[in-house]
């Protein structure tokens, strides 16, 4: 049996909570294997409602009294044996009882532990009824899937009157479930035979013939289980690759998203400043003196001064060229401050204030500001720098940043997948 | 009570005649049915409002439909139910002076052995022994005894008629049978009046069986397990031949499978919600022991027959206390399970979700608005200081106004899927044009003949995001005064139905306590 002999149980346990935290959906196949490459032992379950003498035929087929009997419910904790290098297990009763802590312990017992099933159906109840005919529907399939094997078991059959009714349930049993073998045995019979030396005992009571049977099966455990190895990790690893494609393709997407994004907000912010640095030349370029620096004497304070007039015609032209710097920042969403940077102003609290500032501008800041190559320079990274720091922007970040996580446990699961395909690899 | 002498005999003559006393339910009837014409009438008038505006096939317009639908079939199905009940009825009456015993079990469980051999013995009496089944719908009587179903399937309705009063009626579970016989097993497992419940001693007490006797149970008739099959074969090889003989189970392996079903028997109950009361101590018999052993008494009380009878004679007695009260119950049931429990498990979820989904509707529709606003205002406010400077240098305010009012009309049409939910009209761009004019003049700044173009847009830009902010809001009250309506409409109903629940509880006590007059003798 090809064995996960190269890994520690600190890795192995580490490996399975990547692969989880990637495939939460896999546990149970994650403890099956976990539980294959502990227990090298094959595991034989017995299945069935209880009372129908599950405990008696376990001691039968061991040679031993080993579970204990009674004419009540009496298995209710997964009691387990191991004798002639096989594992034996007693699975609580097959009923929806008060009791659900029994759910747990019959989940082990028939789907995590378990390699054979023996499911026992007592011959006096008649047919199966639809709780017992569904499991073992159930088994069937899983049966397909896995290759374990499940031998049906009619127990007690000394308990029915005699030929007729025994070929009438042997018949309605067979019409049930027509692709299992129908074993019939009866412990009881057994037990005398051999204690009493009755030959005719010994083989009505079918347990020579089970115990055949179940030979074979053991045989074939070694085979199913690497089929069934195989196929979990198979289908893991399969649904691993999905994982990674769809997790890859949205980090694409979003990756994408943002850059088209900011490739428009860079050329439409430089257009913008292409055509205000134009303006703002063509304010400048005026011939004669510049009377805006020449300050106001107080006998012409209420007068209208060329200095008066010059400064209010660099202001409208400044003013104006921050208007239409301001409509590419709302057409991009990018008006509000950050929170952090709020003051108790609210008509300060804007993206065009903090970048421009509030200071009276001369010929000379304009040009600086939107002129000159090192302006220029820092109106676009400033700009750029409140773009990534706006509302939708630091929401699609942060939606990105995820999708990275995503994709990072992705990979780690299918990463920490093949360490459990080989292990001898990774070892 | 176990092996008490001569069980069986006083079974037989108590069986002869009982007497049942007649009580007056006259006034509990009245009072029942005063409450449920109230019911009738207050949900006739709790209809809820189809909300306006939103499309028909909006999942909360077909919501409140399903739900309005609801109520009006809800009270056309108590009226329908109530005459479905009418077969119980007959039978009831078919039937109204004896105390019928309701025979519950899988189809393996030996119900009819067990009926037959009671049959057997009341004959042996010298008692009427009368068998019957139903076929559609009616009480067909046969010479033949009770036939036990070959498969869970093919079981019918069947039962036996026992000295003048006791009826055994022998139900093949609900599971069973087919949709037209389930109804037809439930009206009949109405009328009786204490359950048998038969689980054989193969695998006793598999309580999950007792989900389907919730309904019994809860009606406070008594129940009796009684385990079945309680015998083994025991085998021998002699002479190369297997020889088997029948041997009762021993006594102290039947009390150990007694107390084991009775301990999970209460575990289940209570986990159910049931009264502990109603589970009787459980009793062990085999048939097939007594009648191979030939019936003779010592037979009988080996093969629990004996303490069969006293637990019969044990149950008797509540079960005519029962039925004393039976019409009454039996229109207490109705409204508990046809009225309340289906507006308990249709209704009343059906309400809390839409109230749940209202709310989700609201909070949508707020993020719905936000998000409305910001498309048109990304869109058109990034356009002004362009169209101003086309207009202005000429003073055409008028056609500025129109300009953007066609903007503003655009943006609305390519944003407005953000309401999709409803269907409402986009508002022409020449009203908004209008409203845009008579909002800017009231800005001296734009029109004032010295202002600059700073001034200009300053006031511009302000005009126009506060005809877009009102405009929208304008546009959205409707919808949220929509949602609104259907949300109260839907609290009160919830809160209607909550009190009419409440109401019904004193008369509930007043037939479960008996507190009612008794008729003088």
């Amino acid at each position: 049996m090809k064995q996960a002999v190269g890994l520690t149980s600190s890795l192995r346990k580490h490996a399975e909570s990547a692969i989880l935290a990637a495939l939460p959906g896999r546990a149970q196949d994650l403890a099956r294997l976990r539980f294959m490459d502990s227990e090298r032992r094959p595991v034989v379950t017995v299945v069935g409602k209880y009372n129908h003498g599950k405990s008696r035929l376990l001691n039968e087929l061991i040679g031993h009294s080993v579970f204990s009997v009674a004419d009540k419910r009496e298995t209710t904790e997964l009691s387990r044996h191991a004798h002639d290098s096989v594992c034996w297990l007693d699975a609580p009763g097959l009923d929806a009882d008060v009791n659900t802590v029994d759910d747990d312990h019959a989940l082990q017992a028939i789907w995590l532990q378990s390699d054979i099933r023996l499911f026992v159906h007592a011959a006096k109840e008649g047919e199966l009824d639809g709780r017992e005919l569904a499991l073992l529907q159930s088994l069937i399939e899983d049966g397909q899937r896995t290759r374990r094997q499940t031998l049906l078991v009619m127990s007690q059959v000394d308990q029915l009157a005699g030929e007729s009714q025994h070929q009438a349930v042997v018949q309605s049993i067979r019409g049930q479930v027509p692709t299992l073998e129908l074993h019939q045995v009866s412990s009881t019979r057994y037990r005398q035979g051999t204690e009493g030396g009755k030959a005719l005992l010994v083989e009505r009571s079918g347990i020579p013939a089970l115990q055949l049977s179940l030979r074979q099966a053991l045989d074939g455990v070694a085979h199913a289980r690497a089929h069934e190895r195989a196929l979990l990790l198979d289908e893991a690893r399969q649904d691993m690759r999905q994982l990674c494609a769809m997790r890859e393709d949205l980090r694409i997407e979003l990756q994408s998203r943002q850059s088209q994004q900011r490739h428009k907000f860079d050329q439409d912010l430089r257009a913008v400043l292409d055509k205000v640095r134009v303006d703002i030349q063509t304010l400048l370029d005026v011939p004669g003196p510049d009377h805006s620096r020449t300050p106001d004497s107080f006998e012409n304070q209420f007068k209208i001064t060329q200095g008066k007039l010059e400064r209010n015609r660099l202001q409208v032209g400044y003013s104006k060229a921050c208007i239409e710097i301001n409509a590419v920042l709302i057409k991009h969403g990018v008006t509000d401050l950050p929170e952090v940077q709020k003051t108790q102003v609210r008509s300060l609290d804007s993206v065009i204030v903090a970048v421009m500032g509030v200071y009276v501008k001369y010929r000379k800041d304009l040009r600086e500001i939107f002129c000159e190559d090192s302006g220029r320079a820092r109106l676009l990274a400033e700009f750029a720098r409140y773009f990534e720091l706006s509302a939708d922007r630091v929401e699609l970040a942060s939606s990105l940043e995820s999708a990275q996580i995503g994709l990072r446990i992705a990979r780690q699961g299918a990463a920490a997948l093949e360490m459990l395909v080989q292990p001898e690899a990774s070892a | 009570m176990k092996d008490e002498p001569g069980a069986e005999r006083r079974l037989i003559e108590i069986a002869d005649g009982m007497e049942l006393t007649q009580v007056d339910l006259r006034e509990l009837r009245r009072l029942m049915h005063e409450w449920q014409s109230a019911l009738t009438q207050g949900m006739s008038e709790g209809h809820l409002q189809v909300p306006r505006l939103m499309r028909d096939t909006h999942a909360l317009v077909r919501q409140v439909r399903q739900l309005n639908a609801m109520l009006a079939a809800s009270v056309h199905s108590w009226a329908s139910d109530w005459k479905a009940l009418e077969p119980a009825q007959d039978l009831a009456r078919v039937f109204e002076d004896k105390v019928m015993l309701l025979v519950f079990g899988k189809f393996n469980a030996g119900k009819s052995s067990l009926c037959n051999f009671l049959a057997d013995r009341f004959a042996a009496h010298g008692r009427a022994v009368q068998y019957f089944y139903l076929e559609s719908g009616r009480v067909v009587e046969t010479g033949q005894g009770l036939q036990e179903g070959a498969t869970e399937t093919t079981a019918r309705l069947q039962g036996v008629c026992l000295g003048a009063q006791l009826v055994l009626l022998d139900t093949p579970g609900l599971h069973s049978v087919t949709p037209d016989n389930a109804a037809l097993t439930q009206r009949f497992t109405d009328s009786a009046d204490a359950v048998l419940w038969l689980t054989s001693s193969t695998s006793p007490g598999q309580v999950q069986e007792l989900d389907e006797l919730a309904r019994e149970l809860r009606r406070h008739k008594p129940l009796l397990p009684v385990i079945t099959r309680s015998d083994m074969f025991e085998e021998d090889e002699i002479d190369g031949e297997i020889v088997k003989l029948l041997r009762n189970k021993s006594a102290s392996n039947r009390a150990l499978q007694e107390d084991d079903v009775r301990a999970r028997a209460l575990d289940k109950l209570r986990l159910m919600g049931i009264d502990e009361q109603v589970l009787r101590p459980a009793v062990s018999v085999s048939v097939h022991a007594m009648r191979e052993r030939g019936g003779g008494s010592q037979a009988l009380v080996d093969g629990g027959f004996e303490a069969l009878c006293a637990a019969l004679l044990g149950i008797v007695g509540p079960a005519r206390a029962y039925k004393q009260r039976k019409p009454a119950e039996v229109m207490l049931h109705h409204l508990e399970e046809s009225v309340l429990g289906a507006i308990e498990a249709g209704l009343v979820p059906a309400l809390s979700a839409l109230v749940g989904r209202l709310a989700q509707e609201r909070q949508d529709l707020r993020e719905a608005q936000s998000r409305l606003l910001r498309s048109i205002w990304r869109e058109v406010a990034p356009a002004l200081p362009a169209l101003l400077e086309r207009h202005a240098p000429r003073r055409e305010w008028g056609r500025l106004c129109a300009e953007i009012a066609q903007a503003l009309g655009r943006a609305l049409l390519d944003h407005g899927q953000a309401l999709g939910d409803f269907d409402l009209q986009v508002p022409c761009a020449e009203e908004w044009a209008g409203e845009l004019q008579l909002v800017l003049q009231d800005k001296a700044g734009l029109w004032a003949s010295g202002a600059d173009f700073v001034q200009q847009h300053e006031a511009l830009h302000r005009g126009v995001h506060s005809l877009v902010l009102r405009r929208v809001d304008q546009w959205v009250e409707p919808c949220e005064r929509v949602l609104g309506a259907v949300e109260t409409d839907a609290q009160a109903l919830l809160d209607y139905l909550a009190s009419q629940r409440d109401s019904l509880m004193p008369i509930q006590q007043q037939v479960r306590e008996g507190s009612f007059r008794t008729s003088a003798p």
